[in-house]
């Protein structure tokens, strides 16, 4: 036993029990303190201590070979002081709304952040796995390398795609997240490709999976995957059945498809009403012609819960949501947006409406997109989607009194959006009648994309007026908030 | 005055007066700003009927504010000086105080007047004696209980402490207190810092009691030790030396470089500790603030700053611990050239060297220079160009903050040598200077 264990064996036995028999090299210096004729406790504790002293003072540091693990150096240039100044402020007070902005900008700059704010960027990409990608590529190689040393963030690289495994690995072996990606990616190039992949593993996995890799169809969906759809059609998931019914439904000339335009041709008829002068179209629906039990089958509903909504209506209606405005245009012989109002202008319209808007997204049909906002008050915030956002803009007041939140989460994924000065003041206006529509973040998301000339506005509407009511006083805290993040948005150059 | 927004944030007495204080950093919020050479202020419009009257001392950091916040700076004064860093072009300058402000500082420098007048005034010797030979006694008497119950717990063993440690020293530290050798109490307090869930506690708690024990009978027989030591002995006890005793000593002057700044509660008490380094002298400084709970922090200083300032260093065989004298300017500086540090086996003599001179040492400041940081298996050390090896017990998050500044490579750092391994607290890497701990 070394002179450390005996000193501990006796701590913890006590002197009564245990007495070290040495203590090592300060042996001769205990032996002196001995001859003072302490008791034996108190010349434990003075020998004890003079032991780990004299043990401690004596170390030498231990050599240990290092293996070099360096960062490789940078490429890209570090985001300007004043910008740096102003994300490290951001992190300290947790403002994740202009933290993403300047993360955004700074990707699309192609810059990197500074060194210090490699590590809370590291945690924010952990947290927000939709823009990790971007959160990781501002950080470097300097944040690749720490991914790689740390197994808390090597989940970033798997998540973001930038771990280095081939595409056939990645679809054997990579995760949900990594299989998906690299599927949509196929998708997009090669669809065929893709489908046919698909096919071969999709019996093999869950149903959440499988519902996943399904809706990737969605992109280029086309008669090329009707095959391997029909074969999903007995599929035990009801929710991955539902998709691929909505997906062959989709598919204009598919067999199903067929089935619903050829109920469609037998019951929608265009009729020419002679007037005196001139003739007139109308829309004429034929109730009396019934599905057949093969249409049934395709998950269409049987009974409407609408009241005043007809049955036979409600089942037309439900498969003029899959037939494409250029088909049913051919097949009347009426352009598009001539049945389009035809069809809202029926007296069955007001019952058609929402089916006329499903089969407007179901097909991202952009005429009739913006004939139903302009001419039939429809304010679905999908609608506004399908739109040019130079177009969308004129219908900006329409949607902010209907729907402000969803108008607020429609500006925040639009991409390069930048709000003018004419709609800014409109939305000013609005927010000085509703406060309350909008949170906190919300406030600053809209002053990231708002043109800076709107600020003698929000000056003027956010200057003190002496004693205010409430609403006012938190329209105002949230108005300078605008105020700031706009003036800040103008300092950060790129 | 060269506050950058991150020093000013820093200044902050929690995260949300900083987010606060952020806030308000925009002019809309303002009715009005002036900038003086001396001083900043301005009206902030809250959510009163008057605005808050705000004023920032720029010569010795200091705000003022009329608002009735209890925190110190208030997001008002956070605000005001955020704004001024950001945006200085849009204070008004002013060639004069302002009434309210000048008499501000002038109250400021008067209240300096004032501690000096109270210095002066003639001190009862006589009464002063009897009261030191009275807490004299009351140590003694404290010193031999305390001496009696380390025996004890030595001759029954330390086997059961863990059991119990919550209570371990709770009686015998009020005794201490009781005995006024607040020191010796602070010692055993130093027990309740010790992991009893982790494998070594037995050394840590023999280590900290036989430490406690000879430090009692280098007390007893202190009239054999070295003056200086004697005064480190004193103070380990519970002595305190009166400030103006020790701003009487001769100062030393210097650009001091503020390498790091803590701040530890217990017992409603904060401990605020700023480590300095004497660019000229090139020595190291403590200096130790005390708030008691609801206390301000006086000290405006943050890491990185550097500040022109005469220091009275308590006496101790090796002095750190000082106070500010007089200090004339604080500077920001973005850059710093080089500091002067040993390796880790110089680093390990010095140590020593400390240790010889004052066996109680707790922490001693080291700066290392051309080391890296390794990692393996959790576990964390500085290696430096000769390969030796040194252990750090920095935090998780506070090494890969480490790792990520100093990319892997050589670095010079500033940390303490306490209980067997090292503690980076800042580093200085391609002429940065990043606080880390």
């Amino acid at each position: 036993m070394n002179p450390t264990e005996e000193i501990i064996k006796t701590a913890l036995l006590g002197t009564d029990r245990y007495v070290p028999s040495e203590f090592g090299e300060i042996q001769p210096f205990v032996d002196k303190l001995t001859q003072k004729q302490d008791n034996k406790e108190a010349l434990f504790l003075k020998s004890s201590f003079a032991y780990f002293l004299y043990t401690e003072a004596g170390n030498i540091p231990p050599k240990q070979e290092n293996e070099s693990l360096v960062c490789p150096p940078e490429s890209l240039e570090y985001l300007a002081q004043t910008n740096t100044e102003n994300l490290k402020s951001c992190f300290t007070a947790n403002d994740d709304e202009i933290i993403l902005y300047i993360i955004q900008k700074c990707y699309q700059a192609n810059k990197l952040i500074p060194p210090e704010l490699v590590i809370p960027c590291l945690q924010k990409a952990l947290s927000n796995k939709n823009n990790a990608s971007m959160f990781l590529k501002v950080c470097g190689e300097r944040g690749a390398w720490l991914c790689q040393l740390n197994p808390e963030w090597q989940k970033l690289t798997i998540l973001t795609g930038t771990e280095v495994i081939s595409g056939e690995d990645v679809w054997e072996t990579g995760n949900f997240e990594q299989r998906q990606t690299y599927l949509a990616d196929l998708r997009q190039r090669n669809p065929s490709e893709a489908t046919e992949k698909l096919s071969m593993v999709i019996s093999q996995e869950n149903a959440a999976t499988r519902l996943g890799f399904l809706e990737i169809l969605t992109l280029n969906l086309s008669l090329d995957d009707e095959v391997f759809l029909i074969s999903l059609l007995n599929d035990k998931s009801q929710k991955v059945k539902k998709l691929v019914y909505h997906l062959l439904l989709k598919i204009q000339g598919s067999q199903l498809n067929a089935l619903y335009l050829r109920h469609i041709q037998k019951t929608f008829i265009i009729q020419d009403k002679k007037g005196l002068l001139s003739s007139k179209k109308n829309s004429v629906i034929d109730k009396s012609v019934i599905p057949s039990e093969e249409i049934f089958s395709t998950g269409i509903d049987k009974v409407s819960s609408q009241k005043g909504f007809e049955d036979e209506l409600y089942w037309f209606a439900q498969m003029l949501a899959y037939i494409h405005p250029n088909i049913l245009a051919k097949e009347t012989g009426v352009n598009e947006l001539d049945l389009l109002e035809l069809l809202m202008n029926s007296k069955e319209g007001k019952f058609l409406s929402a089916y006329i808007l499903e089969n407007t997204l179901n097909f991202e049909y952009q005429e009739w997109a913006l004939a139903l906002i302009s001419k039939h008050k429809l304010t679905d915030i999908r609608l506004l989607e399908l739109l040019p956002s130079a177009k969308a803009e004129d219908f900006y007041g329409k949607f902010m009194e209907s729907n402000m939140y969803g108008f607020v989460n429609y500006l925040q994924i639009q991409k390069d959006l930048f709000i003018s000065l004419k709609s800014g003041k409109e939305i000013i206006d609005y927010l000085i009648k509703n406060p309350y529509s909008l949170n906190k973040a919300q406030f600053k998301s809209l002053a990231l994309v708002m043109d800076k000339a709107l600020l003698p506005t929000l000056y003027e509407v956010a200057q003190p007026k002496g004693e205010l009511n409430y609403q006012m006083k938190h329209l105002q805290t949230n108005l300078i908030e605008m105020i700031q993040t706009i003036e800040l948005r103008e300092t950060l150059v790129f | 005055m060269q506050y950058t927004q991150e020093q000013i944030l820093k200044l902050a007495p929690d995260s949300s007066s900083a987010s606060a204080g952020s806030k308000l950093a925009t002019p809309a919020k303002w009715v009005a700003m002036h900038a003086h050479k001396q001083a900043l202020w301005g009206d902030c419009q809250g959510s009163g009927k008057n605005p808050y009257k705000t004023k920032i001392d720029l010569q010795n950091i200091a705000f003022k504010c009329s608002c009735p916040s209890r925190k110190f700076p208030c997001k008002h004064g956070l605000g005001l000086f955020l704004l001024y860093a950001k945006n200085p072009d849009i204070f008004s300058k002013e060639e004069n105080l302002s009434d309210e402000v000048a008499e501000w500082l002038n109250k400021r420098t008067n209240r300096a007047e004032t501690t000096q007048v109270k210095k002066d005034k003639p001190v009862d010797e006589v009464a002063q004696q009897k009261r030191i030979t009275a807490r004299e006694k009351k140590i003694q008497v404290g010193i031999e209980e305390l001496q009696v119950w380390l025996q004890d717990v030595v001759r029954t063993g330390i086997m059961n402490v863990p059991q119990n440690h919550y209570q371990f020293t709770k009686n015998i530290a009020a005794r201490m207190v009781d005995s006024q050798a607040t020191g010796l109490a602070n010692q055993l307090k130093e027990i309740n810092k010790i992991n009893f869930y982790e494998e070594g506690w037995q050394k840590f708690l023999l280590k900290q009691l036989a430490k406690t024990y000879t430090l009692t009978e280098a007390y007893q027989n202190i009239a054999n030790l070295p003056e200086d030591l004697q005064e480190d002995i004193k103070t380990l006890i519970g002595w305190n030396i009166p400030k103006e005793q020790i701003l009487e000593q001769p100062a030393i002057t210097d650009e001091w470089l503020v390498l790091s700044k803590t701040l530890e509660e217990e017992n409603n008490l904060a401990t605020e500790k700023i480590w300095l380094c004497g660019s000229r002298s090139k020595r190291f400084a403590l200096i130790l603030n005390f708030y008691a709970m609801q206390q301000k922090p006086s000290n405006l200083l943050t890491e990185g700053l550097y500040l022109e300032a005469e220091l009275c260093f308590y006496p101790s065989i090796s002095p750190l611990r000082a106070l500010i004298k007089s200090q004339s300017d604080v500077k920001s500086i973005t850059e710093i050239a080089h500091l002067e540090g040993q390796n880790i086996a110089e680093a390990a003599n010095y140590r020593s060297e400390q240790w010889i001179k004052m066996p109680f040492n707790n922490e001693i400041p080291l700066l290392l220079s051309e080391v890296s940081l390794a990692h393996a298996e959790g576990d964390w050390a500085l290696i430096d160009s000769e390969n030796n090896y040194l252990s750090i017990h920095n935090s998780a998050a506070s090494c890969w903050q480490t790792m990520a500044v100093s990319e892997g490579r050589k670095f010079t750092c500033f940390g303490l040598y306490q209980e067997s391994s090292f503690q980076i607290h800042s580093i200085l890497i391609n002429q940065k200077f990043y606080f880390v701990l």
